[in-house]
C-alpha cells in the first residue's frame, strides 16, 4: 500500500517537472515573437535635451517650443522664435522620443510656395523650423530648443537632423507594417 | 632532459615566436588606425595650404544619430572633400562614433557634411577636425586658372563679387571676386570674416 502511494507521489512530481519543462520550452520558442511585439523602437525612451543649441556662443539664450505630440505615421512642423532682444539663431536641439526623426527645414519658403512675410528680406531668419516624423507604433513627442544671440554669431557647424538608434534593433527581425 | 627533448622544446618555442610575430604583423596591417586618414591628409593628393580646424564639441545621448554640416572658415575656408575624390580629410576624437560623410550634401566649397552615430550606451561628446585650405578645391568654379601661392589683397578693381551662403539657419558665407590691376594682371580672390587673399591668374 505504502509503496503504491510513494509511486503515485513520484509520478505526480514527475508530471509537475514535465509541465514546467514544456512551459519553459514554449516560452523560449515564443521569446522572439514576444520581442517582435514591441517593434523596432522603444517608444518609451526619450532622447534628452543635450544643450547643443548654443555650443559655447557667448550671450546665447535658449528658447523652448511647446511640447508637440506626433501621431503614428504622421509628421508635424515645429517652430520656435528668437526674441527681439536676441534675434539671431545660433543653433537648435530637441528633447524627443526615440522613434521620431527630426530634420531642420530651410528658412526660405519652398519654390512655388507663398512667401512668408516673416522671412522675406531677412538673410538671418529669427526662427527655426523642424519637421518631426513618427516612425514607430505609438504617439511620440518633441520639444524644440533654439539658441538665440544678441549679436551675429560665428557659426561653423549646423545640426541637420536628429534621431535615435532603435533600441530593439539587435533583436527585431522585421515583419509587415 | 635528453638532447631530443631539448630540441623539440626549442622548435616549439621558435614556432610560437613566429606565430606571435605573424599575428602582430597581421594585427598592425588590419588595425583600422593604420588605414584611417586624418585632417589635411589627402592621400595621393596634396591639399595645398591646409590647416586643421577644430570644431566645438557636440553632445549625444547613448544610441543616437545626428546629421551635421561643418564648415571651414576664416582664411582657410575651403574643404577638399569627397566631391574632389579626397576621402577622410577629417578626424574625430571618440571611438564610440561612426562618421559617414554625405558627399551629395556637400554642395558648398566650405562644407563637410556627415551622419554621426553614438553606438555607446551612455552620453558621449565628439570633436570633429576638418582639413581646411586657402585654395578652392578642384572643380570649384574659380574665376580663372589660378597659379602660385596665395598673396594679400592687391587692392585693384574688383568685379564678379559672389556670395556663397549655405541654406541653413544661420547661414555660413564666404565671398569670391576677381581683381584686375592697371598692368593687366588679374587675380581670383576670396574674402571670409573680413580677410581677403588672392591667387594670380595664369594664362
Amino acid at each position: 500500500m505504502q509503496a503504491n502511494r510513494r509511486d503515485a507521489r513520484r509520478n505526480d512530481r514527475a508530471g509537475w517537472w514535465c509541465g514546467i519543462l514544456v512551459l519553459g520550452l514554449a516560452l523560449a520558442a515564443a521569446a522572439p515573437a514576444l520581442a517582435q511585439k514591441d517593434g523596432l523602437y522603444d517608444e518609451g525612451r526619450v532622447l534628452e535635451h543635450m544643450r547643443n543649441e548654443c555650443r559655447g556662443t557667448p550671450d546665447c539664450m535658449t528658447v523652448e517650443s511647446r511640447d508637440r505630440r506626433v501621431a503614428v505615421g504622421q509628421s508635424a512642423i515645429v517652430r520656435a522664435h528668437c526674441p527681439s532682444s536676441h534675434p539671431h539663431v545660433v543653433g537648435w536641439d530637441t528633447e524627443q522620443s526615440e522613434h521620431l526623426a527630426v530634420t531642420a527645414l530651410p528658412p526660405k519658403p519652398q519654390a512655388g510656395a507663398a512667401p512668408d512675410p516673416e522671412d522675406a528680406g531677412s538673410l538671418v531668419a529669427s526662427r527655426v523650423l523642424v519637421g518631426a516624423t513618427n516612425n514607430g507604433d505609438k504617439v511620440g513627442r518633441v520639444t524644440l530648443f533654439v539658441g538665440c544671440s544678441a549679436g551675429v554669431p560665428k557659426v561653423t557647424a549646423t545640426l541637420r537632423h536628429r534621431s535615435g538608434v532603435p533600441s530593439h534593433h539587435t533583436t527585431f527581425s522585421g515583419g509587415p507594417r | 632532459m635528453s638532447g631530443a627533448a631539448v630540441r623539440a622544446a626549442g622548435t616549439r618555442a621558435m614556432r610560437a615566436a613566429r606565430g606571435l610575430a605573424a599575428a602582430l604583423l597581421l594585427g598592425a596591417l588590419l588595425h583600422p588606425a593604420a588605414a584611417r586618414a586624418d585632417a589635411c591628409d589627402g592621400g595621393a593628393t596634396t591639399i595645398p595650404s591646409c590647416q586643421p580646424q577644430v570644431q566645438a564639441p557636440v553632445a549625444y545621448t547613448g544610441w543616437e544619430t545626428q546629421g551635421w554640416a561643418y564648415y571651414c572658415t576664416g582664411d582657410h575656408p575651403y574643404y577638399w572633400g569627397a566631391s574632389s575624390y579626397i576621402l577622410g580629410n577629417f578626424s574625430s576624437n571618440n571611438s564610440c562614433f561612426s562618421v559617414a560623410e554625405d558627399v551629395f550634401a556637400e554642395n558648398q566649397a566650405n562644407k563637410f557634411d556627415a551622419t554621426l552615430t553614438n553606438w555607446c550606451l551612455n552620453d558621449q561628446s565628439i570633436v570633429i577636425t576638418l582639413g581646411c585650405s586657402q585654395q578652392p578645391p578642384p572643380g570649384f568654379p574659380a574665376t580663372c586658372n589660378i597659379t602660385g601661392d596665395p598673396v594679400g589683397d592687391p587692392g585693384c578693381t574688383t568685379t564678379n563679387i559672389t556670395n556663397h551662403c549655405s541654406s541653413t539657419n544661420p547661414p555660413v558665407c564666404f565671398q569670391t571676386s576677381s581683381e584686375t590691376c592697371g598692368d593687366g594682371t588679374s587675380y581670383s580672390c576670396t574674402t571670409d570674416l573680413a580677410v581677403t587673399w588672392c591667387f594670380k591668374c595664369g594664362s
